[in-house]
């Protein structure tokens, strides 16, 4: 007798936005998950697009590094953080 | 570490200008292709992208391009495609490296410390008879074995010690002093007289006095004796020891012959030039203009530095052939002279090294063919030598 296998069908892998977190060491390093887009960058101010609205990030020096999926790693002197809607 | 792993894997160097560079940016974050290494100046905006990352940009980018976006491959696949002309570099390399590694489980050097009256030669003589040369395969080298033969290889040696410090063989030895020298003190013996004399003192420290003081001896007579018979114990042997002095007249005889023959330099000479790399030698070039059979060799070897401090096993070695040929030669009087007495140095020397010397008379003779030196030395020695007494 023969059985019949079901093939079961993988439903599409959604890109899964992890919840909006900031991480800020000793003001000169700033991790940012949830991250969707780069608004503005430059060494004085970034600008990044996360799913809860924008995050600035202003100061001298500052570098940009990916530090995984929809994260950003900030490295400088911060100054400010401001969150816009 | 990150930066030598990159370098590795290899990447592109992506630069855009500055007013792209936001949306460049932004078009890595929300896709989520791993960038580094991002540099802003003069104007433009750089970023790092690895080679599968960059696979994935391209793709998605459809092969757009940002204003004034450039492109650069980096790191080995970029050193590599820019020398793929080049075999023999790679080659160079790859065979450097291999020479470098097999040539550390070779020899290079040896050191030798310690020495004081044994020469270097002679311990590196007797190494070699045991393996230990330049060029020798070191994990073939036991050096506790070694150590053991060379205390039995080489007479005057109390300790050494081989260290095999990378490519170098340290040798350290430490000599027998003379105070050390074994003396079997069980053995018995007498004392017999080594020339005919006169007997001056006598210094009795072991066995019994066979002779006086102011007694004749002949060469081989007994003077103190190692057997002690007593009454109570019966004759029993010991070791006589003691100093026996006489008076004694050494005769010595030279004779010099007016004619001889002497050896001339020609003037002419021969070089042969080889390398010696470990102990393999390498004949460079040489004429053949003169037969080496009379000649004198004389070698000279040079070792070679690498930039004038480490020691290559390498060495040039020069071998000079001097040609002689031998002439005759007549002696005048007082050359013979000269001559005679040398001679008569060299063969009195180790007897009176310890005498007392009371006269000397000498007498020369002079014939046709030559001269004849005669001397006669009065002295006082010590004439006591030690000869052991067969038990068997």
């Amino acid at each position: 007798m023969k059985i019949k296998k079901i093939k079961q069908v993988q439903p599409p892998k959604a890109p899964v936005i992890p919840r909006e977190t900031i991480e800020i060491a000793e003001r000169c390093e700033m991790l940012v998950t949830g991250v969707l887009g780069i608004d503005e960058y430059s060494q004085q101010s970034i600008r990044v697009k996360t799913k809860q609205g924008l995050i600035q990030v202003t100061g001298r020096g500052l570098i940009m590094c990916w530090a995984g999926e929809k994260k950003l790693m900030f490295r400088g002197a911060i100054d400010t953080v401001r969150f816009e809607a | 570490m990150e930066t030598m792993l990159n370098f590795i894997r290899s990447y592109y160097r992506i630069t855009v200008s500055e007013t792209d560079g936001q949306r460049a940016l932004d078009f890595l974050v929300s896709h989520d292709i791993p960038f580094h290494g991002l540099e802003s100046a003069e104007g433009k905006l750089s970023f790092c992208l690895l080679l599968s990352d960059f696979k994935a940009y391209r793709r998605l980018r459809a092969e757009k391009r940002f204003l004034d976006e450039t492109r650069e491959l980096c790191g080995l696949r970029a050193l590599i495609r820019r020398y793929r002309g080049r075999i023999g570099l790679a080659a160079g390399a790859v065979m450097a490296l291999a020479l470098i590694l097999i040539s550390s489980f070779f020899v290079w050097d040896i050191t030798v410390t310690g020495t004081d009256k044994l020469s270097s030669d002679e311990i590196l003589d007797a190494l070699e008879k045991n393996g230990v040369k330049l060029g020798a395969y070191i994990p073939s080298l036991d050096t506790e074995k070694i150590e053991q033969a060379m205390i039995l290889d080489v007479d005057g040696l109390s300790w050494i010690s081989l260290n095999l410090r990378g490519t170098v063989a340290a040798v350290e030895v430490r000599e027998r002093s003379d105070d050390a020298e074994k003396i079997d003190t069980q053995a018995p013996s007498n004392l017999v007289a080594t020339f005919d004399g006169q007997i001056e003192s006598l210094e009795v420290m072991g066995g019994v006095a066979a002779v006086s003081r102011g007694q004749i001896v002949k060469k081989g007579d007994l003077l103190v004796s190692g057997v002690i018979d007593s009454n109570a114990l019966g004759y029993r042997l010991v070791r006589a020891r003691g100093e026996v002095t006489a008076r004694v007249t050494l005769t010595y005889n030279v004779e010099i012959p007016y004619q001889t023959t002497e050896k001339v330099y020609t003037g002419n000479f021969y070089k042969q030039k080889s390398i010696k790399i470990f102990s393999k030698t390498l004949n460079l070039f040489g004429k053949d203009s003169i037969s080496p059979e009379n000649c004198d060799t004389i070698e000279t070897e040079r070792r070679v530095y690498l930039f004038g401090k480490i020691k290559l096993p390498i060495f040039l070695q020069e071998t000079t052939y001097a040609e002689y040929e031998m002439k005759e030669k007549t002696l005048t009087e007082s050359e013979a002279l000269e001559l005679a007495y040398e001679q008569l140095h060299k063969i009195s020397e180790e007897d009176l090294e310890d005498a007392e010397i009371l006269a000397r008379h000498t007498h020369i003779s002079e014939g046709e063919d030559g001269l004849v030196l005669h001397e006669e030395v009065e002295c006082i020695l010590n004439i006591a030598q030690e000869v052991k007494i067969d038990t068997d």
